[in-house]
């Protein structure tokens, strides 16, 4: 059900060892015949069989977005951050590299990370969170190298507030910031060897970014990684 | 994604053909006893030691503290009578157990590839295109991944000595060599070479080859001219090998709690569960983050914790955030991001999202026909608005005539009159936020200061 690379090799001496790749094509079982040859005629046999199954992959989205404010005395820092992560498995097992995963958890936090104000005596705040889920797929590379992940646009109340409180009035801002581009999928990302990390751009985060940064006492910054990698990590 | 394999099938294909397409510029080849055999690596060939002699061209680099080499091959000419090119460019830095090795290979034979491999004390970066974000991770080189350029020269038996020169502030000793100094088979190619050795430590600095492609072509095999540049440089003068701009350290000195389970660490990157309480973690970073450099000027959280917590340290331009959250199975699940925001800037290039067919005014233009908007029928568009921006179809931004209260005034009188429901509104300094709700469609409001403008910014989100 699959092949060997190289299927032959010539030693240089009589004991040794030489990794060799398997590329299956299918799940199922397989045998590895080796034969040892002096001159023309086989000196050794050996058959090992083993069994064939379906790569997982894995794949994780993490972003963060910091956003810092001074304004009439008051300086404080918010953090956004994005993370969504799970497995995807192959639906149809003639086709290995086209794996999916259904409803993955989405979660969208706000956290306050800095609070400077000589306004204040006293300060509290309830960190927000939001969530939903998003369907996400890998499939190999239309161009034949690597494999692309995929994100559809997540299914998501991001109704995401924060809350605090000067000597006991409360006060809450809320954020709630474009999901995508209008594009779907939601994210796209290629990687050439099949698998690994890759920054990102993410709309929701870059499009707040462009708009804030400049505005007097506001400044924005973000990263967004993407993972994909061959079975959950250990 | 590992490339050893192929790294170390371009290493050994790199000698073979260095050796075989040199030997081949003359008919008969060649030099077998210099033939890599598989398994055992190259051959080593031993000759006579002499100080004029380069019978190991790798001789005394591994005395020096630093160095950068660059080598190139480049072989030109036929192949069977079909026109034939390789080029392979080397590049390696080392310093203080660091190394930034670079290669690339082009030519009608294969198709062009690209690889490189930062090592740093504990961490091995790889790319294997240009465009591609360095793929970062605790750990070290595979055997054969890279290679020393040195490896690839070919010994120099028999030379004649020009002089002394000195080049970047080294004494060296320059000598010529023909095609008798190298051990190929008679016939041998026409080659001219120089190679420049330092006075002290004997180690190689220069080196060049040019082989003539053979006066008399046959149309057979491979008839091709060669020619060899290596230089070694910076000698003893690099402090340390640095990532490039973009590529985010593998945090590997970032500490881990002492029950930390399924810990990962890739470029910029670091995340594991733990059972601790947030209290012992946030603790943990407040009094282990010290020597590494990292400050903060935050005070460390105290009283009732919860999560999602966040904490910032710094140390320079680099930002490290510590984000803690419930994990899905239970305890806390640590996520900690290195970046640095001043890069992060210059990698992204800012979007302007403009209304397909149109072009960014560039001055306000009159008041923008509300049908253009793109707003859904009870959400309406600031009279007056000008500059107009379709944020890809998630919501738009707009000058408004008036002052942010006034502005915030019209959406509170308007919104409400058309059954939108006020989920928050708030105001922090100059900025103005409004929230409303209406059957599975979220609108936010934020009504700001700009360049002396008010700016508002008005996004859709659908909740269902």
């Amino acid at each position: 059900v699959g092949i060997f690379l190289p299927d032959e090799f010539r030693p240089v001496s009589i004991s040794g060892t030489r990794t060799v790749t398997y590329i299956a094509d299918k799940e199922g079982k397989e045998d590895i015949f080796a034969v040892a040859w002096i001159g023309k005629s086989s000196d050794a046999v050996a058959k090992a069989p083993f069994n064939i199954k379906l790569c997982t992959y894995w794949y994780k989205l993490y972003a963060e977005l910091d956003m810092n404010v001074e304004v009439e005395g008051l300086a404080y820092s918010v953090r956004y951050t994005v993370e969504s992560y799970g497995t995807l498995k192959a639906p149809d097992p003639s086709k290995p590299l086209n794996v999916e995963g259904n409803g993955k958890k989405v979660r969208l936090n706000a956290v306050v990370t800095s609070w400077n104000s000589s306004k204040c005596t006293l300060f509290t705040w309830e960190p927000g969170t939001g969530g939903g889920s998003v369907d996400a797929r890998a499939y190999p590379s239309p161009n034949g190298k690597g494999m692309v992940l995929e994100l559809a646009p997540p299914q998501l109340a991001w109704d995401v507030a924060y809350s605090f409180a000067c000597d006991g009035h409360g006060m809450t801002l809320a954020g709630v910031y474009p999901i995508t581009s209008g594009s779907d999928p939601w994210i796209s990302a290629t990687f050439p060897q099949g698998g690994g990390q890759q920054s990102i751009k993410l709309d929701m985060f870059e499009i707040p970014m462009n708009q804030l940064n400049g505005a007097p006492g506001i400044s924005v910054s973000y990263t967004a990684t993407v993972k994909l990698e061959k079975e959950p990590p250990k | 994604m590992k490339n050893n394999p192929r790294s170390r099938s371009h290493r050994i294909a790199l000698l073979l053909l260095a050796i075989f397409l040199l030997a081949c510029t003359c008919p008969v080849p060649f030099f077998p006893s210099s033939l890599p055999i598989e398994g055992n690596g190259p051959e080593k060939i031993s000759f006579r030691s002499s100080p004029d002699l380069l019978t190991d061209p790798t001789t005394g680099l591994a005395s020096l503290k630093s160095y950068h080499v660059s080598f190139h091959q480049d072989v030109t000419g036929s192949l069977d009578g079909q026109p034939f090119e390789r080029h392979t460019h080397i590049e390696l830095t080392r310093a203080s157990g660091q190394s930034d090795f670079v290669r690339e290979l082009q030519g009608t034979d294969e198709s062009a590839s690209y690889f490189r491999a930062i090592t740093t004390n504990q961490a091995v970066y790889r790319w294997n295109t240009l465009d591609e974000s360095c793929q970062g991770e605790v750990g070290e080189l595979l055997s054969g991944e890279t290679l020393e350029p040195a490896e690839l020269l070919l010994p120099i038996l028999q030379t004649s000595k020009v002089g002394t020169e000195t080049v970047n502030q080294i004494p060296l000793v320059h000598y010529h060599f023909d095609q008798n100094a190298l051990p190929l088979t008679e016939p041998k190619p026409s080659v001219t070479g120089e190679i420049w050795l330092a006075e002290q430590g004997g180690y190689l600095v220069k080196y060049s080859l040019n082989a003539a492609k053979p006066a008399e072509t046959t149309g057979a095999g491979l008839e091709a001219a060669q020619s060899w540049t290596y230089e070694l440089s910076q000698i003893n003068a690099v402090e340390s090998v640095t990532l490039p701009a973009g590529c985010m350290a593998v945090p590997v000195d970032i500490p881990v709690m002492p029950d930390a389970t399924d810990v990962s660490r890739s470029s910029g990157m670091m995340e594991y569960s733990t059972a601790s309480s947030i209290f012992d973690v946030v603790d943990f970073y407040y009094h282990n983050l010290d020597s590494p450099g990292w400050t903060t000027t935050q005070k460390e959280p105290t009283g009732e914790l919860k999560v999602p917590l966040g904490l910032s340290f710094s140390k320079g331009d680099e930002r490290l955030s510590i984000n803690i959250d419930q994990a899905d199975a239970g305890g806390l699940e640590i996520n900690i991001v290195l970046y640095n925001p001043k890069e992060q800037a210059l990698a992204t290039t800012p979007t302007t999202t403009t209304p397909e067919g149109t072009s960014t005014p560039a001055v306000p233009q009159p008041t923008i026909d509300p049908s253009m908007s793109g707003l859904p029928a009870d959400v309406p568009l600031y009279p007056g608005a000008t500059n107009l921006t379709n944020l890809g179809g998630q919501g738009i931004s707009f000058d408004a005539p008036d002052l942010p209260d006034q502005v915030a005034a019209f959406y509170h009188q308007q919104m409400a009159a058309a059954g939108w429901s006020p989920i928050n509104e708030a105001k922090s300094g100059t900025i103005i936020i409004q929230i409303w709700k209406k059957e599975g469609l979220m609108v936010s409001l934020q009504i700001d200061v700009k360049d002396g403008k008010t700016n508002v910014l008005l996004m859709l989100t659908n909740t269902q």
